[in-house]
């Protein structure tokens, strides 16, 4: 189970709290809070954050959740922060609503009433009536205003023991400062909990009396983590991870049990494997083929499966539905992967690096995926994206939990180097001089490795390198592809030739014409990392580890111009790599050799300056425009 | 500001249009197609509806959608759906993994009465009617507790067909079922809160698009003899046919053939496009205000405590102008928008004016309404407005009305429009960006539709304002300020509070001066919340910079685009314009919301020991929609550049499109324009 920020719930019970009249005195932390003044750069504070998990003789899970947050500007209001949405599986739990209550600025409380709290279903769920126990509550407190603080509690019952470990997430930050936060665990006297922290060290208190054994982890003055800079990826956030389960291989064999009984192909899934892979005998081709009809031929729930609890339909099920969250289209890629006489496994997958090892958590995987084998050829396939958009190269370096009865704990993919991940492009480029503009024709080598090969996908069409190629030659004046010459195609490498001819760049009176050195496809964008951002708290994650990129043009001047500007030579390194650039003219041609190589795949605050150094030596004007003028 | 409005002079008379109408459909019976009398017929209907080759790459078609509509007396229309979609792909079965029908409790009731597959090869799956699920519909902001039925379908084949037909009736919004509760006119027991609001009348908008190919969509409603409907077809032809009988007048609309409807970026809205016909059975604009007016007028009543805070809000203001701004931006800024249900009653009536005040959250209607409540207690004279935020309100007296706003009445008889929830963030009171917009002011002596003047593009001006120095070595340094008026400015506010955190507020700065190119650095720009939140002064943000490498060093040149060529400003929402231009050509018309102006000035200190080689040419373009025109001197050693693009309306026609993306190609052109400096 996961407690972020945004609640989980179960099915509502609303206590009295909730009508009675607003008469309760203002607590002491709500009249003492600092004022907006203090915390300028906040919108903002959470000013009191508890969660209370329980664990009962009983075998049932009670959590507790208390937040008291007071606005200080309106990005808190525009974004809704004081309509919480509440999400829950009513299959497992029911709710209590203890408070949802505003202390408007001068104090005076204002309780909710029964039109504030309002059911509402998921955008994801209105298309899943097999998920319609998935349930949301969204909280409208009433009364806010700026200076106003809102409190909310509410209590999640199990409404019987429940078949799973003891185990869950919680964030401990968010993008506000957290004043008093209080987490706090409580098992029977007597079991193991295992604790840990990610991202940070918690100091745990334990006590063991009255038959339980509680873990309390007390903090203040939390501070805010600035979420812009990593377009809200909570990953960064410090979490807390805890679990009774003894090892992963008891989680793995709990939930491998439940998705093999599941994973089972009836008459329509067999019917289904047999219409799609009818007419192709190659394996690499039958598994594209049910690959692509589990990713397009159902609509992805795409839900948190923690929330479900990883539970599982059964493949005929999913299939019949036509809906699936992705465990469940693992399961019927599983299914029919297996029926068409392959070895398929679904895997569990943590974006986030840092996992703790020691804490059998599967909450701590959001993703999951689907390893099938050829021989010892390992296929990675996500049951919700085509194999271009993500293949194993998206692994590099995660977690993975196989769930694979002969599988052993968690594992990391290997990870990706600067000197096997790269792209390189090699051109030759001819401009003749026409009345007004340049006439651009030529060919282009690409050699695009792992994370950089956009065509992983098995492809019998053979069309997709056009597209690539394409927009290569696109950047030179717009060119057109004449033809393209696979020479290697698979998961590890895309490599052909394209030429290209009918580009033209315009020459203005003045006879200035600027072309842009190329980079290749797919190149590391400072556009996209937001390299603006002069400084970051945060560390930065590239989308695909390190990397290099190398480029080498031959371009063949046009008669009757000179280059008026070249980019100087450049030899940098630093410490999150290097960039090495040469160019030359030489008898009417001129060549150009870059190469960028960024060693580090996750760039760490202190380093992001030499990166951004990087990055600014290939794409700066200065570094990477070439100014011709007519003699 | 105030505004003079001339009443909008659409009004037709309901036997007019008839025989308008007539004239239309007198041959068109011949052409009516009938429903499939059996299912061979209705096979041959899906067979012929083809394949997703033959529809463009669809994942679905339409077979047919017909809808017959009986209207009661007192305008309860019972809605009987007929409706055949075929499956042309295995994604068309991903979209069809169920059926949704959207229904309000409080005012609509909505079942499913017969549900089929037939399947392509040849079998018929007949389904059980009970197999749904009534859950909330997904809500954001406005929580008034919609609902939808959720039907699932099993696996569909590619060919396979769904065929389904459903019972509506009511209204999917929440009327005013308090309003007369007098006889019920025939009416079946219980009814009675299914019965629209402006009892005794009926409209509707019967769109013929769809997102997928419609083979055919076919319309027909039946209203008592004595409630002719008013109708109107627009954005393309519909076939028609008027007949009546003793008791009935009967219309029938219909359409073969319609491809998929398709977006085009930044289009106005869906109903300014698709192909519609807008009926009702309402007389005219007059008798829907003075129902508006009833139906709310009880809702503004004060409160001490609401008398108290008008007290507070306007104390020490000398004139109406500053009373009224005072109470507008207070509704604007301390009441959330977050719309809770008041239950009955739910829909176009304002909640009232305490409710409004204690909750300090609403929509729309409801910010209207404490704004109404606050300025009739503070002594003006003023009344809720219905309008159109984002398209056309068309003639016919139909409900089409998306948006709630407060009108007053000055002494001298104008009406002055008041807007709570547009303005937050704006020194205005009616939000620039509702220009050329359709309202019905509700009043007892009711009012025609009218529509807002158009704003003036100059009023909505983005200012840039920079100096800068350029070195010998390429370095740039300068400062620019950023300004502006009307949407403009309310864009600035906004760009610091609603789209970026108080702690990124930074980052806005360095991604617009980055456009300079990599490697930009900023000072530390400081935004207080309380500079952005104070609308008695003009908002504007200084920025300080260095770009290293701006100018391109040759052997005896410099060459470097004036920095502000580069639209430091880009966000889509200060300047929408600079991303729509792409297209060659497009179909439908294009909503920029307000027209727009970008105004610059700089001024650039160039580098001792050269001399200007080369000017980027003065541009000047001027069309009917839009203009740009810049101009670059020499001044001693600084140059000068001023540029100005005006896009003279918030819509941009299909016909007026290529001045428009001309101006904004060029524009977008500039930074390849170089000034060539050469060393002397």
């Amino acid at each position: 189970m996961r407690y972020p920020i945004q609640y989980l719930f179960a099915s509502v019970l609303l206590t009295g709290l909730l009508t009675q009249p607003a008469t309760a005195q203002v607590p002491e932390y709500v009249t003492t809070a600092p004022s907006a003044d203090a915390y300028p750069a906040d919108d903002g504070l959470i000013l009191r954050q508890m969660v209370r998990v329980t664990l009962g003789a009983d075998g049932k899970v009670e959590t507790h959740v208390e937040e008291s947050l007071k606005m200080m500007t309106a990005y808190l209001t525009r974004h809704d922060y004081f309509d919480p949405r509440v999400s829950w599986n009513d299959a497992r739990s029911s709710l209590r609503l203890d408070q949802v209550r505003t202390y408007m600025a001068d104090g005076t409380p204002i309780d909710a009433k029964d039109n504030s709290r309002v059911p509402n279903t998921a955008d994801v769920f209105q298309w899943a009536v097999p998920y319609a126990h998935m349930r949301q509550m969204t909280l409208a407190h009433v009364g806010v205003e700026h200076g106003a603080t809102s409190a909310t509690a509410y209590t999640l019952q199990d409404r019987a023991p429940v078949d799973e470990p003891f185990y869950g997430v919680i964030e401990l930050q968010s993008f506000l400062p957290i004043l008093d936060q209080w987490i706090t665990l409580e098992i029977p006297e007597g079991g193991t909990l295992n604790i840990a922290g990610v991202h940070c060290d918690v100091n745990v208190q334990s006590e063991s009396k009255d038959g339980k054994t509680t873990y309390i982890i007390h903090r203040t003055d939390v501070p805010a983590v600035n979420l812009s800079e990593t377009g809200w990826d909570h990953d960064v956030l410090q979490r807390l991870v805890y679990s009774n389960a003894p090892d992963w291989g008891t989680v793995r064999t709990h939930l491998a049990r439940r998705i093999e009984a599941a994973a089972m192909a009836d008459a329509a899934v067999t019917a289904k494997v047999t219409e799609v892979i009818d007419g192709s005998s190659q394996p690499q081709e039958k598994i594209s083929r049910l690959h692509r009809f589990v990713v397009q031929g159902l609509r992805t729930i795409d839900w948190p499966v923690a929330d479900f609890d990883h539970q599982v339909r059964t493949a005929g099920d999913v299939l019949d539905s036509s809906v699936g969250h992705p465990l469940d289209k693992a399961v019927l890629l599983v299914a029919m992967l297996r029926n068409a006489g392959l070895e398929a496994n679904v895997a569990l997958v943590s974006s986030d690096p840092a996992i703790p090892d020691a804490v059998a958590c599967p909450d701590v995987f959001g993703q999951v995926w689907v390893q099938a084998r050829l021989g010892n050829k390992e296929v990675w396939l996500d049951p919700t994206a085509s194999r271009d958009a993500r293949n194993k190269w998206d692994l590099a370096g995660l977690p993975v939990l196989l769930l694979d009865p002969a599988a052993e704990g968690v594992s990391r993919r290997p990870g990706l180097d600067a000197e096997d991940n790269r792209a390189a492009l090699l051109a030759e480029v001819t401009l003749k001089a026409g009345e007004d503009s340049l006439a651009v024709s030529g060919w282009a080598d690409l050699d695009l490795a792992k994370g950089y090969n956009p065509l992983v996908d098995f492809d019998r069409e053979g069309t997709r390198h056009e597209r690539v190629a394409g927009k290569v030659a696109g950047a030179f004046g717009g060119a057109d592809v004449d033809g393209v010459t696979v020479a290697r195609q698979g998961c590890g490498m895309a490599a052909f030739r394209a030429e290209f001819s009918g580009g033209s760049i315009p020459v203005p009176e003045h006879g200035l014409v600027s072309l842009r050195l190329p980079r290749v496809p797919g190149a590391l964008s400072g556009g996209a990392l937001e390299t603006y951002r002069t400084t970051r708290t945060l560390p930065l994650r590239l989308p695909d580890g390190p990397v290099s990129e190398r480029v080498d043009v031959t371009l063949t001047l046009p008669d009757g111009f000179e280059v008026a500007h070249l980019p100087a030579d450049l030899s940098l390194a630093n410490a999150a790599g290097s960039v090495r650039r040469t160019l030359g003219v030489d008898d009417g041609v001129l060549t150009a050799s870059t190469l960028l190589i960024v060693e580090q795949g996750e760039i760490a605050p202190a380093d992001y300056p030499a990166f951004r150094e990087l990055l600014d030596a290939v794409e700066a004007d200065s570094q990477s425009l070439i100014l011709l003028r007519r003699r | 500001m105030s505004y003079t409005h001339t009443p909008n002079p659409f009004r037709l008379a309901g036997l007019a249009a008839l025989a308008a109408l007539a004239l239309v459909g007198r041959t068109a019976w011949a052409q009516e197609p009938a429903p499939p009398a059996n299912d061979p017929e209705l096979r041959t209907l899906i067979a012929a509806a083809g394949t997703a080759e033959d529809n463009d790459g669809a994942h679905l078609v339409t077979v047919f959608k017909r809808t017959n509509v009986d209207v009661e007396d007192t305008g309860l229309g019972h809605i009987h759906n007929h409706e055949v979609i075929k499956c042309l792909t295995e994604e068309g079965a991903a979209q069809l993994a169920r059926l949704r029908l959207d229904f309000d409790p409080a005012s609509n009731f909505v079942e499913v009465r017969s549900l089929r597959i037939l399947r392509a090869d040849g079998s018929v799956d007949e389904l059980p009617l009970d197999r749904f699920v009534d859950l909330p519909q997904p809500q954001h902001a406005i929580y008034w507790g919609a609902q939808m039925k959720l039907v699932p379908l099993p696996r569909l084949q590619v060919g396979d067909a769904v065929e389904f037909s459903t019972y509506m009736k009511g209204f999917l919004i929440a009327y005013l079922d308090e309003m007369e509760s007098g006889s019920t006119g025939g009416t079946a027991e219980g009814d009675e809160r299914y019965i629209p609001p402006m009892r005794g009348h009926f409209y509707d908008i019967v769109y013929f698009h769809d997102s997928h190919p419609v083979k055919l969509r076919h319309y027909e409603v039946r209203v008592p003899r004595d409630k002719p409907l008013q109708f109107e077809v627009h954005n393309g032809e519909v076939r028609s046919y008027v007949s009546y009988d003793a008791d009935h007048m009967v219309y029938r609309f219909w359409k073969s053939d319609q491809p998929a409807f398709h977006e085009e970026k930044r289009a106005v809205d869906f109903p300014d496009v698709a192909t519609k016909v807008v009926m009702a059975t309402v007389p005219d604009w007059p008798a829907k205000s003075r129902w508006f007016c009833v139906v709310n007028d009880d809702q503004f009543e004060s409160t001490e405590a609401i008398d108290a805070k008008v007290a507070e809000l306007t104390r020490g203001l000398k004139t109406d102008d500053e009373k009224i701004a005072a109470i507008v931006h207070w509704s604007a800024d301390e009441i959330r928008y977050s719309g809770i249900s008041m239950g009955q009653g739910e829909g176009y009536t304002l909640h009232p004016g305490s409710m409004i005040f204690e909750d300090r959250s609403g929509v729309c209607k409801d910010k209207a309404g404490i704004a109404i409540t606050m300025l009739r207690a503070a002594g003006f004279d003023v009344f809720p407005a219905m309008t159109m935020a984002g398209s056309r309100v068309e003639r016919v007296p139909a409900d089409q009305f998306n948006h709630c706003v407060v009108a007053l009445r000055r002494d001298s008889g104008e009406w002055q429009m008041l807007d709570p929830t547009w303005v937050v963030f704006s020194p205005e009171l009616w939000s620039s960006a509702e220009g050329e917009q359709h309202y019905v002011i509700g009043t007892p002596e009711g009012l025609e539709l009218m529509q807002m003047p158009a704003f003036d593009a100059a009023d909505n001006r983005l200012e840039v304002a920079a100096t800068s120095t350029l070195a010998a070595d390429g370095t740039l340094t300068g400062k620019v300020s950023f300004s502006g008026k009307g949407y403009a400015a309310q864009r600035l506010r906004r760009e610091m509070v609603h789209y970026s955190t108080a702690a990124d507020r930074q980052a806005w700065f360095q991604q617009a001066i980055g456009h300079l190119g990599a490697g930009a650095e900023v000072d530390s720009v400081r935004v207080a919340y309380g500079t952005v939140r104070d609308l008695s002064r003009p908002i504007r943000y200084d920025v300080s910079y260095e770009v290293p490498g701006y100018g391109l060093a040759g052997e005896d040149a410099l060459f470097f685009a004036p920095p502000t060529t580069h639209h430091l400003v880009q966000s889509s929402r200060i300047a929408p314009y600079l991303d729509c231009a792409g297209a060659k050509e497009r179909t439908q018309n294009l909503l920029l919301w307000a027209p727009r102006m970008r105004r610059v000035t700089e001024t650039i200190t160039l580098p001792s020991g050269y001399s200007v080689a080369h000017l980027p040419e003065d541009r000047s373009i001027d069309g009917p929609i839009a203009s740009l025109t810049t101009r670059t001197q020499v001044k001693g050693r600084k140059l000068v550049f001023t540029y100005e693009l005006v896009v003279k309306r918030r819509e941009i026609p299909v016909d007026q499109y290529d001045n428009f993306r001309e101006v904004v190609q060029e524009a977008l052109a500039l930074p390849d324009d170089l000034v060539i400096l050469e060393r002397r």
